[in-house]
């Protein structure tokens, strides 16, 4: 082979395998991403819980305040639970119920626990903290789902940290870095969970899901959905909305 | 006839001790069925009685779906009514059936309270005061305050609980719970009451709030999760229980509610039963081990006075009269033994009643709260154990007797006579 063509040769297939090594994301690059959509710095939201359980329907609206991982306080504003307020500090739970003299607070395992009889824990609700910092991920390979093209990925939860489940496998919209859907395991393997994303809404740049339905392996006949009526990031909330206070007012 | 009692009386003073003896052993065998029947017999009467008050009612009225998943204690499948109308007007009807004396609802729901550290689960029973006062032995157990009054946000609470959670009377607490709309609520109550019973359920799972506090906190107007009917007599049932079951036919609502009588459909009440029958037969064991003592000396006697009995027959005494002769001396030993068992029987069953030297209470600590018994037996001293044991000691005696009292009797005269 002359000289030139073995020049070209080689250009072409570096020039594909760099391609190929600049098109690869990493799963943490990937779950970077979708953190970055997902995880909210600060926010306000308007939503709401749908729980079915047999032919049983119960609607419960909230109006929540996050501020990073640490802080986040929910009202409920449907009539049943109106005045009903959940404070998230840190690692602690408090709450305020209007027929109550004093505020409760609890920690702990109490938080594992479905919320309002949904299939959403407490925990569910208040970990804002981002996956990649919770979780250990690797690709496991591509597939379709409600006919968009995603990555299939599996999280390990990371040694040391306060994560609601073990393992849990993703399937990430690639073009949206949305989880479309998710299977929640423990440590056991049994499945606990299954989320599945029913809407996505393009919000301030970036790519939210704002429908979800959550079934709950565990319990049969019950299905919780959660849906996003509106959404402010990057609000700006001072931090004394997130005091006991507040909560008592 | 009277000759031969007077023969008979005159024999067992032959050899005092071992007539002695003979009433000794079934003096003591007739003792220990006195206390023991006394003891089982306070030991199940005792678990009948909290069944029926904490548990079934003499007869409960619950939702069949509620009925399958009773542990969960759901709220959503509520005692409310004939066809919704409410528990007051249900109540009603019952009442107008003869032979039903009291309708008590109970609304049972979980919840909890919490602390410093932990989140302390228990049972919440809302309750028509004065009901449970009057159906339950609860009014002896309030250590401290007094039972909740309807309209007020009071609890009473048992001693272990309260040490559980830190608090005592007098205080208030704010207990959290999921009312029937699954809305996750708190309350406050004041603390008005303490229970010290021995039951694991009443001290350390439960805690009492009025039933209209309880139907307005979780959303349950009207309703209730049990419905306990308290009849004129527990021990016969039938007739009443059919016509309950004819009123809620008639109501169309037997397809929805279960009417379930306290000593079926409950698995622990079967086996009480079944052991009671049980008992029975340990009772006439026990009286027999006594008659062995009984059969020995009487073969004994047989054996000595077999050359008298063969003189007896000579001088023209019938064989049947050297029966009777045999079977009066041992009928003597049963009814003096029997007599002396059952007074010392008594007198032990009272002490240990009066005592209350018999205490499960360490025992008891591991076993559920669903098991009710009072861990502190008082053996109860019954006129009809008392005859009961008597007649047992005297008839088991009597039938053992007849053994050795029958060879006697068919002993050949000149073999006796040249015996030795």
């Amino acid at each position: 082979m002359s000289r030139f063509k073995i020049l070209l040769v080689t250009l072409l297939t570096s020039l594909v395998l760099l391609s190929n090594l600049a098109f690869a994301m990493t799963a943490e690059e990937i779950m970077n991403q979708v953190d970055e959509y997902h995880h909210l710095k600060s926010a306000k939201v308007e939503s709401e819980m749908i729980i079915t359980k047999g032919n049983r329907k119960l609607v419960k609206k909230m109006s929540s305040l996050i501020k990073g991982s640490k802080l986040g306080m929910t009202e409920f504003t449907n009539p049943r639970d109106r005045g009903s307020k959940f404070l998230k500090r840190g690692d602690d739970l408090w709450m305020f119920f209007p027929d109550a003299e004093d505020i409760v607070k609890i920690s702990g395992h109490m938080l594992e626990q479905g919320m309002m009889g949904s299939d959403f824990s407490y925990k569910d609700m208040m970990e804002s903290a981002k996956l990649t910092d919770l979780y250990d991920f690797k690709i496991l390979g591509e597939k379709e789902y409600q006919g968009r093209s995603c990555y299939l990925i599996e999280g390990i939860k990371k040694e040391g940290k306060d994560a609601s489940y073990y393992r849990r496998v993703d399937w990430v919209d690639k073009e949206r870095y949305v989880p479309l859907k998710e299977e929640l395991y423990a440590q056991s393997g049994r499945l606990l969970k299954i989320m599945e994303t029913k809407k996505v809404d393009k919000i301030d740049g970036r790519w939210f899901a704002t429908h979800q339905v959550i079934d709950n392996k565990l319990k049969r006949g019950t299905e919780t959905e959660y849906r996003v009526n509106s959404i402010e990031f990057d609000a700006d909330i001072p931090d004394n909305s997130f005091s006991l206070r507040n909560l008592r007012r | 006839m009277s000759y031969l009692i007077d023969l008979a009386t005159k024999n067992l003073f032959r050899n005092k001790l071992r007539s002695f003896i003979s009433i000794l052993a079934i003096a003591l065998s007739v003792a220990l069925v006195v206390f023991v029947k006394g003891l089982v017999g306070a030991f199940i009467d005792n678990m009948y009685s909290l069944h029926i008050q904490y548990q079934a009612g003499d007869i409960k009225i619950i939702d069949q779906e509620y009925q399958k998943k009773e542990r969960l204690l759901s709220l959503n499948y509520p005692v409310d009514g004939f066809n919704g109308g409410g528990i007051k007007a249900m109540e009603g009807e019952l009442k107008r059936i003869k032979g039903i004396k009291r309708v008590i609802p109970r609304i049972k729901f979980g919840a909890a309270i919490s602390t410093e550290d932990e989140m302390i689960r228990m049972m919440g029973w809302g309750v028509e005061a004065s009901k449970e006062l009057e159906f339950t032995n609860i009014k002896d157990k309030l250590v401290e305050g007094r039972m909740v009054r309807r309209g007020q946000r009071e609890v009473v609470m048992g001693a272990d609980l309260l040490k559980k959670i830190g608090l005592k009377v007098g205080d208030k607490t704010t207990i959290l719970y999921q009312t029937s709309f699954a809305s996750f609520k708190g309350s406050t109550f004041k603390i008005v009451g303490k229970i010290k019973s021995g039951l694991k359920l009443l001290d350390e799972e439960l805690f009492y709030l009025p039933l209209d506090q309880a139907q307005k906190i979780l959303e349950m107007p009207d309703m209730a999760t049990d419905l306990l009917l308290e009849t004129d007599n527990y021990r016969d049932l039938e007739g009443v229980l059919a016509k309950v079951e004819q009123l809620f036919k008639d109501k169309s609502a037997d397809q929805r509610y279960s009417i379930i009588p306290w000593d079926k459909g409950y698995s622990m009440i079967g086996m009480l039963k079944v052991g009671e029958k049980i008992y029975n037969g340990i009772y006439i064991f026990l009286v027999i081990l006594g008659a062995f003592v009984v059969i020995n000396t009487m073969i004994m006697i047989v054996k000595e006075r077999t050359k008298e009995v063969g003189m007896m027959t000579a001088l023209g005494v019938k064989s049947k009269e050297i029966l009777s002769m045999f079977i009066i001396e041992g009928i003597i030993m049963g009814m003096v033994g029997s007599f002396l068992g059952v007074i010392v029987g008594a007198l032990i069953t009272k002490l240990t009643a009066i005592t209350g030297i018999i205490d499960y209470s360490k025992a008891m600590k591991g076993v559920s709260g669903n098991i009710l018994m009072n861990p502190i037996i008082r053996p109860e001293v019954d006129l009809s154990n008392l005859l009961y044991a008597f007649i047992l000691g005297v008839v088991v005696t009597a039938i053992t007797a007849i053994i050795p009292a029958r060879k006697a009797a068919k002993l050949d005269p000149t073999e006796a006579l040249r015996s030795n």
